[in-house]
Parts: C-alpha cells; sequence; structure tokens
C-alpha cells in the first residue's frame, strides 16, 4: 500500500514541477480556509478540495486496478486559475487601503512566478522577426533543402529542435521525428565508426537527406575533406552549409 | 489572396461568427454582458464544428469536403443570424445599448479599468508576436500535413506515414477547425496558427475571466481585481513551457491549454449558476442546460477524453452544491 501512495506522491510531484507549483494552489485554498470567515459556503473552496481528493481516489483505483500510467489529463480539473485569481481578490480586500491594491497585484504576480521557481527561458520571447516564429537558422536549413531540385519528396533526419521547426516551417519536407525515430550523431569527424552507424539508421528510416552539426573551428582543411570524402563514399553528398549545420542528401 | 484580406477572413471566422451566436443567445437576455455573449457564441461555434466534423474524420473524409462544408454552414450561420437581428431590430438596439451602458466603468475605476487594458492589451500582442510557442505543441504540424495530405489524421504529422498515432483525435478535431479555417481564408497555416489564432483565443480567456469575476455580482471593485489577477495569472505559461495546459499566452490553439484556461473553468461557473435559477424559470434553465451541453461538446472536440473531464466537473459542482443544500437544511433544523 505504502508503495502505491508513494508512486501517487510522484505523479503529484511531477505535475507540480513541470506547470505551476502546487504549493501555491494550496496555499491559496488554506489562506481561504483560514480567513475566509464563511468558508463553509464558499463554493469554490469546496470544489478545490474536492476535485483533488477525486483525482486521488481514480490514481489509486488506477494503481490497484495496475492501470499503469494515470489519466494526466484529470489534472486539468483543478481550478488553479480560478483559485489563484479568487483568493488574490479576497487578499486585496482584506482591510487594505485603496492605493496599496496595485502593490498587492505586483506582488501577486511575483510569488505566481517564483512558484515556478523562476526558470526562465528568455527565448520565450524571440518570435518576433519571423511571421511563422520559426529560427531564422531553421528557415535557411529550409530553404537548403527546398533549392535542391533534384530531391523529390524530401525526408530528413536531424537533431529533434530542428526537425520540428522544419516540419512547421514548411509541411512539404517530411521529417523522422517522435516514436522510433533517433537521433545520434557524434561531432567528432574522427569518430567514423559513430557515422557509419548514424548512416545504417538512417538508411533504416528511409530517409534522404540529414542534418549534422558542423563545427570546423578545431579541424584542420584536411580533416574536413577528409570526412566529406567519407560521407560521399558512403552515397551522400553535401547540399550545403549554414549556421553552424550541413545538409547531406543521397546521391541519386 | 491578399494577406489583409485573409487575416480578416480568419478574424471574421473565428470572433464573428461567435459573436453572432452569443448575440443571438442573448438576445432576450436581460444581464447578458460581452463576455457572456463570447463565451456563449463560441461553445456553440465549437460544439457545431465538432458536430460536422466528427462523422468525417471517422468515415476518413477530405479535408476540403470539410472545409465546403464548414464554409456553408458558417455563410448559413452569418445569414440567419443577420435575418434574426433584421426581425428583432429594436431589441438587438436595445440590447447594444445595454451592453454599452453596463460596461461603462464607474468614474472612480476608470483609471484601474484604464491600466488593465492597457495591460492586457499588451499581454495579448505579446502573445501574438513575441512569444515563442511551447515545443511540446504539435497543432502546426498536424495542421500542415492535414492539408498537404488532404486527410485528418490519417497521416502523422512528423513522417507523414500512413499511421495510427492520432487515431484518439478522432471524436476531438480541433486541429481540423484551424485547418478548414486556413484553406478558406488561403493563408499559411503555421502562419495563421502562430500569428492570428491569438487574438480570438485569448480574447476567450480574458471572456471567461470576465464571466467568473460575477461571483462578486455587483461588487464592480472586486470584479475589476478579478479580472486583473485573472490575466496575470495566465502568464504562468511564459515560465510553464513543458505542459501545455498552462500556456493561454503562448500557445493558445493548443486543446489542453483551451480545456484548462477557458472551457472547464466555464463549465464551473455554468454549473454554479444553474442552481441560481428559481422554479419558475424554466425557460431560463433549459437554455442554461443547453449551453452547458453545447460546453461538453466543445470540451470533447479540444480534447480525446474531453466530454468526460467536463462530465467530471459537473458532477463535483453537483457535489458541492447537493453538501451546501444538506448544511443549509441542517442549519435551518437547528435554528
Amino acid at each position: 500500500m505504502a508503495e502505491i501512495f508513494t508512486e501517487i506522491r510522484t505523479i503529484w510531484i511531477n505535475y507540480s514541477y513541470y506547470t505551476i507549483n502546487l504549493v501555491l494552489y494550496w496555499m491559496a485554498a488554506a489562506w481561504l480556509f483560514l480567513f475566509d470567515r464563511n468558508w463553509k459556503k464558499n463554493r469554490l473552496l469546496l470544489l478545490s478540495v474536492l476535485i483533488p481528493a477525486m483525482l486521488v481516489c481514480f490514481q489509486l483505483a488506477n494503481q490497484l486496478t495496475g492501470g499503469g500510467r494515470a489519466f494526466d489529463k484529470l489534472f486539468f480539473l483543478l481550478p488553479t486559475m480560478p483559485l489563484l485569481a479568487y483568493t488574490g481578490v479576497r487578499i486585496a480586500q482584506s482591510g487594505l487601503q485603496r492605493k496599496n491594491t496595485w502593490i498587492i497585484i505586483l506582488l501577486y504576480a511575483i510569488i505566481i512566478q517564483s512558484g515556478l521557481g523562476l526558470q526562465y527561458d528568455f527565448s520565450v520571447f524571440g518570435g518576433i522577426g519571423d511571421s511563422c516564429k520559426i529560427s531564422a537558422a531553421v528557415a535557411r536549413l529550409a530553404g537548403l533543402i527546398d533549392g535542391d531540385e533534384t530531391i523529390e519528396d524530401p525526408f530528413v533526419l536531424a537533431p529533434s529542435d530542428i526537425a520540428v521547426q522544419i516540419r512547421e516551417y514548411d509541411s512539404h519536407i517530411r521529417v523522422a521525428y517522435g516514436d522510433g525515430y533517433v537521433y545520434e550523431y557524434s561531432s567528432d569527424f574522427q569518430d567514423r565508426e559513430n557515422t557509419e552507424a548514424f548512416i545504417q539508421n538512417l538508411e533504416q528510416y528511409g530517409c534522404n537527406l540529414f542534418i549534422i552539426p558542423w563545427d570546423t573551428a578545431d579541424s584542420d582543411a584536411e580533416q574536413i575533406a577528409d570526412y566529406e570524402q567519407f560521407i560521399q563514399s558512403l552515397g551522400y553528398r553535401l547540399t550545403g552549409v549554414s549556421d553552424g549545420y550541413a545538409v547531406y542528401a543521397l546521391c541519386e | 489572396m491578399n494577406i489583409w484580406i485573409s487575416a480578416l477572413i480568419v478574424l471574421l471566422e473565428l470572433m464573428g461568427i461567435p459573436f453572432l451566436l452569443g448575440l443571438l443567445w442573448n438576445i432576450r437576455e436581460e444581464n447578458a454582458g460581452i463576455s457572456k455573449i463570447y463565451t456563449d457564441g463560441y461553445m456553440t461555434m465549437l460544439a457545431l464544428f465538432w458536430a460536422m466534423a466528427c462523422p468525417l474524420v471517422f468515415t476518413k473524409g477530405r479535408l476540403t469536403v470539410l472545409a465546403r462544408l464548414w464554409g456553408i454552414a458558417s455563410a448559413v450561420i452569418v445569414i440567419v443570424c443577420l435575418a434574426a437581428f433584421f426581425f428583432c431590430r429594436k431589441r438587438l438596439a436595445e440590447k447594444l445599448c445595454a451592453v454599452r451602458k453596463s460596461h461603462r466603468a464607474h468614474p472612480a475605476e476608470k483609471g484601474a479599468w484604464v491600466g488593465l487594458g492597457i495591460l492586457a492589451a499588451v499581454l495579448l500582442l505579446g502573445s501574438a508576436v513575441f512569444a515563442m510557442p511551447s515545443a511540446e505543441d504539435d497543432v502546426p504540424e498536424t495542421v500542415g500535413t492535414a492539408i498537404v495530405t488532404d486527410s485528418m489524421y490519417e497521416y502523422d504529422p512528423y513522417t507523414q506515414l500512413l499511421s495510427g498515432s492520432q487515431a484518439d483525435k478522432v471524436f476531438s478535431p480541433l486541429e481540423m477547425l484551424y485547418a478548414v479555417t486556413a484553406l478558406l481564408c488561403g493563408m499559411d497555416s503555421t502562419v495563421m496558427i502562430h500569428l492570428l489564432l491569438p487574438f480570438p483565443l485569448i480574447l476567450l480567456y480574458y471572456a471567461v475571466g470576465g464571466e467568473l469575476s460575477g461571483v462578486f455580482r455587483e461588487k464592480r471593485e472586486a470584479r475589476t481585481l478579478f479580472f486583473a489577477f485573472w490575466i496575470i495569472g495566465g502568464t504562468i505559461s511564459y515560465g510553464a513551457s513543458r505542459l501545455l495546459s498552462f500556456g493561454i499566452y503562448t500557445s493558445p490553439w493548443n486543446g489542453s491549454t483551451l480545456v484548462t484556461a477557458c472551457i472547464l473553468p466555464l463549465v464551473m461557473k455554468q454549473c454554479f449558476s444553474l442552481h441560481r435559477l428559481s422554479a419558475g424559470q424554466k425557460k431560463a434553465g433549459v437554455k442554461a442546460a443547453v449551453l452547458l451541453l453545447l460546453s461538453v461538446a466543445a470540451a470533447q472536440l479540444a480534447v480525446p477524453k474531453g466530454a468526460l473531464l467536463a462530465i467530471l466537473m459537473i458532477i463535483s459542482c453537483a457535489c458541492v452544491t447537493g453538501f451546501l443544500w444538506i448544511i443549509g437544511r441542517m442549519e435551518r433544523k437547528n435554528g
């Protein structure tokens, strides 16, 4: 039984880790419970306690029946935003002066954000400059593939972040991404075995193009030329190099 | 087609039609504000699309056929709404006047509303222009694949090979709404999703916030505050990009986001509003129940098993209301 509850606890911790920290949710509920005189008649508070209890019941039943993975979408039921906003109003209303309201809103916003550990990745603000919100480097790589008229029905094996964006940018380029597809490539020009294994994977997937990191800073020209020849001997030709990546296509 | 005309068609399709439908629902409603008009209209549009798309997706129909049907349906909706408004033009004028009056800010709150309006507009524009979508979001790929192959969920969105990887989407074809809109307006689907969809969908989030603020009834200041916390709460998505459920400012078009941020809170609000109806308000009760059913259908359109989530929400709200009813009876008994 202890194992089952550990498993359920792990599901909740994982959910908290990947979205908003649920500590905030419980803090808001606790604040209403302690300071709302009419908490017994507060529908939102009762709902915000009932739904987690219901989730635990479902998870328990799931674990007991050996159901494996829980139905994660059940977490969508938690009224997180309504509860946080409602509690925010109650806090602001609790005997504070009107001029302080904006300060409370600001502090509340900071608390909500810090509930995430303030783990910001400022690349989320990088959308401007491209109407598709695709990085310029990926757009150039897609341009290289599109520009090669000898390739019919392009099917590319690329690093996952590039593969996803290429597919978004141009729906005519297929990418080997998702279940059953692995991108394992070592950018060391000396590691020929890895390259051969990579090409074998590529052929198994049926791809006719691949994109590899192309960092030539630590290698001399002879090494690079040698590596290019090696890949050519495996049946692939260089289509182009852009933004630290090389695009190779299957020779006809 | 000119890109501005295409953008206008998208906004008319995804903002104009819900507004017309919502106005039709609420033309005789005394207290319905702009947020109620928009949310009711949106749920109706999503439910109508769900009813139209599911049989076609299930029978592996073509996307272009669905696009034609939805184009015709949209035209019919617009004609029916306009005809209804023509016949009830006096009532419509009164309604619009009442809506305008009800949204006129109290002089003491004008500053707060201006500040909130600016904040809401900045977050909306920031989302449309700057925010990069979550890497977990596969909506643009699914829509692009559907358009290229003229099919619905038959091909893998990345490899474009025949696969059953999206079989669970058969009864929740939200992406096809975007695909048919892109086909009707002749715009690149990724550009449409990333740049234009934040406008109607974040407005839906704001409208749901406006509806939920009704919990404070006549306390206007509290309602304003609730709305402020509601729009600020959405900024969680700028930090939490791993799971999509909080991504209203980063990926508002995603079904998980729509359900968590808009549809389920709205279902909760609709359920809690039902108990306020007295026995004499039979017509209003039927209307509220129909709107609740439409929201269940909208939830199902957005995510697989969405209807189940909405039904669980309804059951939870019913349990809470039942609990309060029992407490009330006990209190009355004890004097």
